[in-house]
């Protein structure tokens, strides 16, 4: 590490639930000079007479003193102000030892220009020979922020009191603290301002309590905690600067953060101080991308990266740590990592990818594993508590071992784990500490399933439409945000945001099967209606990815003339759209992804939809409310409908075709149109910002992804009232519900799985559907053997196809219909009637073919 | 105790800024941005300006991305070292000579120079490999490096992305787009 930027203090302390504060400190010739205040228990202060032009000179002034009280109030420390009043005479300076509190109203001295984004600011003369704070001045951004009173704030101002706690902060000499998290629990000394409630910021954090009471604490602080040392090195043995150490009380939730190097910068030694007794347990992260040498003063650089995040002892798993316990006055020492997981030499282990839960009864389930300097490796795996067995990995390709697990009946939980050895029989575990890898083979209820991409959590959720449980966690990659299914509905791809892909998900299994690379920033996903094509447009790149689906190979297609996004796609067989909303226009494209057309179209085109029998394209705008209805036939558009909200995002045509929605997202509200005359049927305010739409195969419930307030919410089909909520995580965004698809069809799922009770024939998928719908249906435990008619109907009540005609035992079966009659030719565009059959009992569904 | 590990030799009197800022996400800072540019650090001078301590960076301009193109620009940004002083803003990007940045830059203040957009969020570093593949860094994307009810941050999206690409998504965003993903 380099000598200059030899190291920082980053200590911590807690009497509370998390601590990562840091001091501010400026880079002396050999190591970093600490601020602080030689005589904490008398800071002054002094306001400047007029205050904040938002509020009254009492209201502001009233508002800062309550902040300093903040800071006053901890028990833990002894700092305490004295008011000097207020003055009129505000010019900041160096060395004048006046605290003057003021708002630039006119930006006269803090000079930052509109839109720096700046809120405040606070600056601290120090003593150059003791590091003594000999002067500070708080600056308040006047001239570009509005500030709010109390506990209230409007659109466009920021809460004065929230602000100046933080400042306070910085005026105690604490620096910006690396912890994150959400509002109630987020550090005041954080440093953005993110329009949280008002009132949120003003509450000091165990952080923040932390960082003022190891700064100036009182007599007996001390002596109540304990603390741990160790160091950090990468593989070859050299100490690392910089790297992120957080000690977790699993019991209280305390967390106290350092960094290695924080003392002599270059040997990897780290101290973690201020420990409240308890057991802990230890992590080791990267600082990198977030906060860097920039954000704390631009006195450091090459801080340590590139390494996994890893808990103590060599555990990639969080919950396999091993924990550290500590007492009061207790140095723990010698706690020490190796960055890049292993101890050299050592057998190394890694999961290749977890799996998730699925309701798979036949498997095998492939168990995948990424291991090095090991010469055996091991699968263990176990039912519940049962003994477990252990069967030998096989290579498949360099450092990757797979090894199957066989199908399991329907509620098992199946735990396993690996064990290696290498040249020298030494023999390590993974997990460790007796811990094991777990998942469950899950009972459909027959319903049809609920798929969401969570954003934020980079999984697809699965929801069981009928128990409203979460079935699985899909992994995917990174910044899932919108999906399709196959035709045949048993693939979902899913676009992966960041990760540049689309992962294709088994909806049988529901594993990840496969990714396919797109270009920057994959979003919206369509299917050509022969099933055979998948297009997803590549927003961040100006292109348009186009998967062969019969080998999933893509090709990437650049799009001319495109200024941004792409963004909205639609496909036909003849011909594929999409939107350029930066220049307010649809783009009419062959598809192989040749530009063909441009089409004005309202401010912001953003997502698009096809009608059922694709004759008609919807287009809506997020620049304004109009939602244009284009004919995709004549190319032309056919009709421009004022909607009553400022613009929309999604927008999905019902599977019967007589209603259109659309996601006003900053109303928070979907709207719903009468396809035969286009006027607004209804409005629904769901929640914060839905963007994404689907549909129960028959139709009969609206899905709606609220992004912001993570929830889902179920509108009827036929009514449009809400019918329900599903509460998310994560900010779900697309969607899409289909029935279960079985791994065989014609077949019993699972003769060991839970039998159903009732008879049902299930909604098919798709429906209305082109080449083929998927049907799936019950039989009940009570009636060991039945015949079973599975038959497809014309409007006029012709048989036009056998499917079924068999004596079958309880459970849940698959059929489909490939749109042909019993002589295998193709039956026209229409409704058909699908008819289950038994001995005593008989539904029927509606199909609607449109070729 | 941690005061005995420090060694406190104290050069100068230091003038240290704290700030709360806006967060700004990569959309919002091309949008926002009156001007990005990749640019290469070639001076750097502190001065004084009202008795405040400025540096004056001089930039060789190599590509605009967005606003009007000029050969060079300059920023004046408070804070550095001078006269026995030491200013500085928590945030504030600092620059060295011969230092590669793509910048996001807000519109002129009254004194005619521009800054950062949200202080070091408008600055992100260029780094070459060895076979001269230049990347990106960013410098401050979001306090992503420790979620306290959440998991550990994810490798930032932004992180080691090929410069010709992350341009590529900036010239993409940089355009009147709202949040359209």
């Amino acid at each position: 590490m380099r000598a200059s930027l030899a190291a920082f203090l980053l200590i911590a302390v807690c009497t509370g639930q998390s601590q990562a504060f840091l001091i501010q400190t400026f880079a002396g010739e050999d190591a970093p000079i600490q601020q602080t205040w030689s005589n904490p228990e008398r800071i002054p202060f002094v306001l400047y007479g007029t205050g904040s032009d938002d509020l009254s000179p009492e209201e502001s002034h009233r508002l800062i003193r309550e902040s300093f009280q903040i800071w006053q109030d901890v028990p833990t420390s002894r700092v305490a102000f004295i008011d000097q009043g207020e003055t009129t005479t505000r010019t900041p300076s160096r060395r004048d030892r006046r605290n003057l509190i003021f708002f630039d109203e006119a930006n006269a001295y803090l000079q930052a220009p509109r839109g720096s984004g700046i809120i405040a600011v606070t600056r601290l003369n120090s003593n150059a020979l003791t590091g003594e704070i000999t002067d500070a001045d708080i600056i308040f951004n006047g001239l570009e922020f509005t500030f709010a009173g109390d506990n209230s704030s409007t659109r466009g101002s920021v809460n004065l009191k929230d602000v100046a706690v933080h400042e306070v902060g910085h005026l105690l000499g604490l620096e910006h603290t690396p912890l994150d998290g959400p509002a109630i629990s987020r550090p005041t000394m954080n440093p953005f301002n993110r329009g949280d409630g008002p009132g949120l910021g003003q509450s000091l954090e165990a952080d923040d309590i932390a960082g003022v009471s190891y700064l100036y604490p009182t007599a007996n602080y001390a002596r109540t905690v304990g603390q741990i040392k160790g160091t950090v090195r990468d593989l070859q043995g050299n100490g690392l600067f910089g790297a992120h150490l957080i000690a977790y009380n699993v019991d209280t939730g305390v967390q106290i953060s350092t960094v290695s190097g924080a003392f002599d910068g270059s040997s990897g030694s780290y101290v973690l101080e201020g420990l409240p007794p308890g057991r802990y347990r230890l992590e080791l992260a990267a600082i990198g991308g977030a906060i860097n040498e920039d954000n704390f003063g631009g006195i450091f650089t090459d801080f340590a990266a590139g390494f996994p995040r890893e808990f103590y002892d060599n555990s990639r798993a969080e919950n396999l740590a091993q924990l550290v316990n500590i007492e009061a006055g207790q140095t723990l020492d010698s706690i020490d990592f190796t960055t890049g997981f292993i101890r050299p030499g050592f057998p190394s282990i890694e999961l290749f990818a977890l799996p998730s839960n699925t309701p798979d009864t036949s498997g095998p389930y492939t168990i995948r594993a990424q291991a090095i300097n090991v010469n055996d490796i091991w699968l263990h795996y176990r039912r519940s508590d049962e003994q477990s067995q252990r069967i030998a990995m096989q290579p498949v390709g360099e450092d990757l071992f797979t090894a199957p697990i066989p199908g399991q009946p329907t509620h098992t939980q199946l735990e396993f784990r690996f064990e290696a050895r290498n040249d020298s029989i030494e023999q390590a575990f993974f997990p460790e500490n007796g811990s094991w890898f777990g998942f469950s083979v899950v009972q459909l209820s027959g319903a049809p399933l609920a798929f969401t991409a969570l954003r934020d959590a980079d999984v697809v959720s699965v929801i069981d439409t009928e128990t409203s449980n979460e079935l699985a966690r899909i992994a995917v990659g990174d910044e899932p945000i919108q999906l399709i299914l196959s035709q045949d509905g048993r693939s979902l791809y899913v676009s992966n945001l960041s990760s540049n892909d689309i992962s294709v998900i088994s909806t049988a299994t529901f594993q990840e099967i496969e990714r396919i690379p797109t270009a920057l920033q994959p979003l919206d996903l369509a299917l050509s209606p022969d099933g055979k094509t998948l297009y997803a447009t590549n927003s961040g790149a100006g292109t348009l990815t186009v998967v062969d689906l019969a080998t999933n190979a893509g090709q990437t297609v650049w799009i001319a003339g495109l200024s941004t996004g792409p963004y909205g796609i639609a496909a036909r067989n003849d011909k594929v759209f999409v939107t350029d909303l930066a220049n307010d226009q649809l783009l009419i494209m062959t598809p192989s992804g040749t530009v063909q057309s441009r089409i004005d179209v309202a401010a912001q085109p953003r997502s698009l939809a096809l009608s059922p029998d694709s004759r008609s394209l919807y287009i809506a705008s997020m620049g304004e409310g109009t939602l244009t209805v284009f004919n995709a036939e004549e190319e032309r558009i056919s009709q421009r409908v004022e909607l009553p909200v400022e613009g929309t995002f999604a927008v999905a045509a019902h599977p019967a075709g007589e209603k259109v929605y659309l996601t006003a997202h900053d109303d928070g509200s979907v709207l719903v149109l009468n396809t035969a005359d286009m006027t607004l049927r209804k409005q629904i305010f769901t929640g914060d910002n839905p963007r994404g739409l689907s549909f129960s195969p028959d139709g009969q419930i609206v899905f709606v992804t609220n992004a912001f307030s993570d929830r889902i919410t179920l509108l009827d089909g036929t009514t449009d009232e809400t019918i329900g909520t599903y509460s998310t995580s994560d900010q779900p965004r697309g969607i899409a519900v289909s029935n279960p698809v079985y791994l065989s069809a014609d077949t019993s799922v699972s003769a060991a799985s839970s039998l159903p009770e009732g008879f049902t024939l299930h909604p098919t998928y798709p429906n209305p559907f082109n080449a083929e719908t998927q049907i799936a249906y019950s039989l009940p435990m009570d009636i060991p053997r039945q015949r079973v008619q599975l038959n497809v109907y014309n409007g006029m009540g012709q048989h036009v196809r056998q499917l079924v005609n068999a004596v079958q035992e309880p459970g849940f079966y698959a059929s489909r219909w490939d749109g042909r009659d019993d002589r295998g030719k193709a039956v026209s565009t229409g409704v058909y009637m699908l008819s289950l059959r038994t001995d005593g009992h008989h539904q029927t569904r509606k199909l609607l073919l449109l070729r | 105790m941690v005061y005995q590990a420090l060694t406190l030799i104290l050069l100068a009197a230091a003038h240290l800024h704290a700030t709360t800022v806006e967060r700004f996400s990569l959309s919002q800072l091309s949008a926002q941005a009156h001007r990005i540019i990749v640019a290469t650090c070639t001076g750097r001078q502190t001065e004084s300006l009202d008795g405040q301590i400025f540096t004056r960076y001089t930039f060789s301009v190599d590509e605009t991305v967005k606003g009007n193109a000029q050969p060079h620009i300059e920023l004046y940004l408070p804070g550095g070292t001078l006269e026995g002083v030491q200013s500085r803003i928590a945030g504030m990007p600092e620059f060295i000579l011969q230092s590669e940045h793509v910048l996001f830059l807000t519109e002129q203040n009254h004194v005619g120079f521009a800054w950062p957009i949200g202080l070091g969020q408008g600055t992100f570093r260029i780094e070459r490999t060895a076979d001269n593949t230049a990347r990106v860094y960013q410098r401050l994307d979001g306090l992503t490096l420790y979620e306290q009810t959440a998991k550990a941050a994810p490798t930032p999206s932004i992180q080691g992305r090929e410069l010709h690409t992350f341009l590529q998504t900036v010239r993409t965003l940089a355009g009147d787009e709202p949040d359209a993903r």
